[in-house]
């Protein structure tokens, strides 16, 4: 039976290895959000046209390649908060944040949430960050919106 | 007996989505497929062109959701209760929004305090001065500014005791 690979939980230390490299995360003028596979990308096309750098987990080539872990460690690598919409991620983020490992941010968007709300937020997060001089303020945050 | 035939298999990996059932090669889970068709009222053609999917492929998850209703059914509630049991205000977009907003940068500050930007992060990493760390900035409340620790501290470079 095919089945999507890693097909086993990563062990501490490849968690640790995976997070800590590359060493230096990318600090982009703008904000930048990654959208996972199976989230609503309705806004995907209207964020594009934001002051902010927008991809997908299918536009970078990890559909159904990757494990959560990994897609979370290729956004931190892109500088990108990563846009979900299933709970396991706020485990993943507490493991992470339990190890003292960061990420680029979590986005946990509500079941049936309207596109325009997200692409308000990210308007709002644009302005917000282009006052306070960082472009993603949402490393290690973990955040829902409804 | 016959032959099976190569068709859109639903599959479990530990690692992607907690080992939820989910479309072979794909992350995208028969949950979500779900969520999106039956309780969003999305058409095939628009899970397809959103998600970027084949119609088979939500077929398939449609026809594994069938079978296992029970299990998917009472999934999404799950998901749906454990986004509403997070009550950190700091969890919430807008409220985290308004909080950043009035949160000064390291920059800020420094002007306020009448102390280089460098100084007023030596001071948060010392945790001198009450601030909360973004990544690797820091952020610092109004109000920590007015804490007499922080307003009495003189400007300039740090005395060094051990030279005194």
């Amino acid at each position: 039976m095919p089945i999507n690979p890693p097909d086993r939980a990563l062990t501490e230390s490849e968690l640790k290895s995976l997070f800590t490299d590359p060493p230096v995360r990318p600090e982009r003028p703008v904000p930048a959000y990654m959208f996972d596979e199976g989230a609503d990308q309705t806004a995907l096309p209207i964020m594009r046209a934001l002051p902010a750098f927008v991809t997908s987990v299918q536009a970078q080539n990890l559909a159904g390649l990757a494990s959560d872990f990994q897609v979370l460690a290729h956004a931190r690598s892109l500088g990108c908060t990563l846009i979900v919409n299933d709970k396991t991620f706020k485990k993943h983020h507490d493991r992470l944040m339990s190890m003292e490992l960061g990420h680029s941010g979590i986005i946990w968007l509500k079941r049936g949430l309207a596109p325009e709300l997200l692409v308000s937020f990210a308007e709002r997060m644009q302005e917000v960050s282009e006052q306070k001089g960082v472009a993603n303020l949402l490393y290690d945050q973990f955040l829902r919106m409804k | 007996m016959g032959t099976y035939l190569r068709t859109v298999q639903i599959v479990s990996s530990p690692t992607i989505l907690d080992g939820k059932p989910c479309i072979e090669n794909r992350r995208i889970s028969v949950q979500q497929v779900v969520e999106h068709h039956i309780y969003e009222g999305w058409s095939i053609e628009k899970l397809s062109d959103v998600l970027d999917l084949r119609p088979a492929e939500v077929h398939a998850a449609l026809a594994y959701y069938y079978d296992h209703r029970e299990e998917i059914d009472s999934a999404i509630l799950e998901n749906d209760s454990a986004f509403d049991a997070e009550d950190d205000v700091l969890n919430q977009d807008d409220q985290l929004l308004g909080i950043l907003d009035e949160l000064l940068s390291t920059q800020e500050a420094a002007q306020q305090l009448g102390i280089s930007e460098r100084r007023v992060r030596q001071l948060c990493e010392d945790g001198k001065l009450p601030a909360r760390k973004l990544g690797s900035n820091w952020f610092i409340h109004p109000s920590s500014l007015d804490l007499d620790e922080v307003k009495n501290r003189r400007s300039g470079r740090p005395v060094n005791k051990a030279s005194q």
